[in-house]
């Protein structure tokens, strides 16, 4: 059977991110002040920033083991990507449409071709690419080649990502720095990221699990029919 | 609260959308698990080596 130790670490890992999601979501809506000059739906960006950096964490990872598995060979590595791949997918998404819900009140459009938002669709796009790529390998060694390949050069994109704020003329505004806000939108957002984190976590343990058994089960019926 | 309906949809749909990830994760793994259990009994049963297929 497969639950053990590890199970029992994730579930309590999970019971920590879901703790510190609820505090962190509590605090972004009620307790800490609206800024001054949007007023509260600035709430959003204790979800929406999160969201953004646990998505480039992601897709950081996946480059990180791409390069391992290259070097290594040992599928292991491939496992991990996977699911930070497909975890970073569904950061990459909640960023873009809690953005887009951000935009609206403040810019007056869900969406505009602005540099920052562009290359965010550009990154969507590579990972969701990274994962299609996997599909049309059955060979899990070719499949893991294949996929170590997109998830390098496809990193290209994360930084300038991040730098196309600062780079172009953008309707998003540049990244904050603690000197640029207050001390309680800092630490709320730094708990709000805790949060994330703790998720990112959670759902690595139980994805990189799922991909182990999906793995350990494919080689079964390839070795035995 | 200015603009309540944009902060509850956002709010909300961070919720959903990860609750729902990991729940759909936590069900792909339970059945996966599930189908390993029943691969290694089936194999067990039919004489095949059911242990690690390069044994």
């Amino acid at each position: 059977m497969i639950v053990t130790n590890k199970s029992g670490k994730a579930n309590l890992i999970g019971i920590a991110a879901l703790a510190t999601l609820l505090i962190g979501s509590f605090v972004g809506l009620f307790v800490v002040s609206p800024d001054r000059l949007q007023g509260d739906v600035q709430r959003l960006m204790y979800v929406h920033v999160p969201a953004a950096w646990l998505a480039f964490l992601s897709f950081f990872v996946v480059f990180l083991m791409s390069v391992l598995y290259l070097i290594q060979r040992d599928l292991k590595w491939d496992r991990v990507a996977h699911a930070s791949a497909e975890i970073g997918v569904v950061f990459t998404v909640l960023t873009l449409a809690l953005g887009s819900m951000w935009g609206k009140p403040t810019w007056g459009v869900w969406w505009t071709w602005d540099p920052r938002l562009t290359t965010t669709a550009i990154m969507l796009a590579i990972y969701v690419g990274y994962l299609a790529i996997r599909s049309f390998a059955d060979d899990p060694d070719k499949r893991a080649r294949w996929a170590a390949i997109v998830g390098i050069i496809g990193f290209a994109n994360v930084p300038i990502v991040y730098l196309s704020v600062i780079w172009w003329r953008t309707l998003h505004q540049p990244p904050s720095s603690p000197r640029s806000v207050s001390p309680e939108i800092l630490w709320t957002l730094l708990f709000n990221l805790l949060a994330f984190t703790l998720v990112y976590t959670y759902l690595m343990m139980r994805r990189i699990r799922l991909a182990k058994v999906e793995g350990e089960l494919e080689q079964r019926v390839a070795y035995n029919g | 609260m200015d603009n309540l309906g944009f902060i509850v949809a956002g709010y909300t749909l961070t919720w959903v959308t990860l609750v729902w990830y990991a729940w759909r994760t936590n069900r792909r793994l339970d059945a996966a698990s599930r189908a390993l259990d029943e691969w290694t009994q089936t194999s067990a049963g039919a004489g095949r080596p059911a242990g690690d297929p390069g044994a």
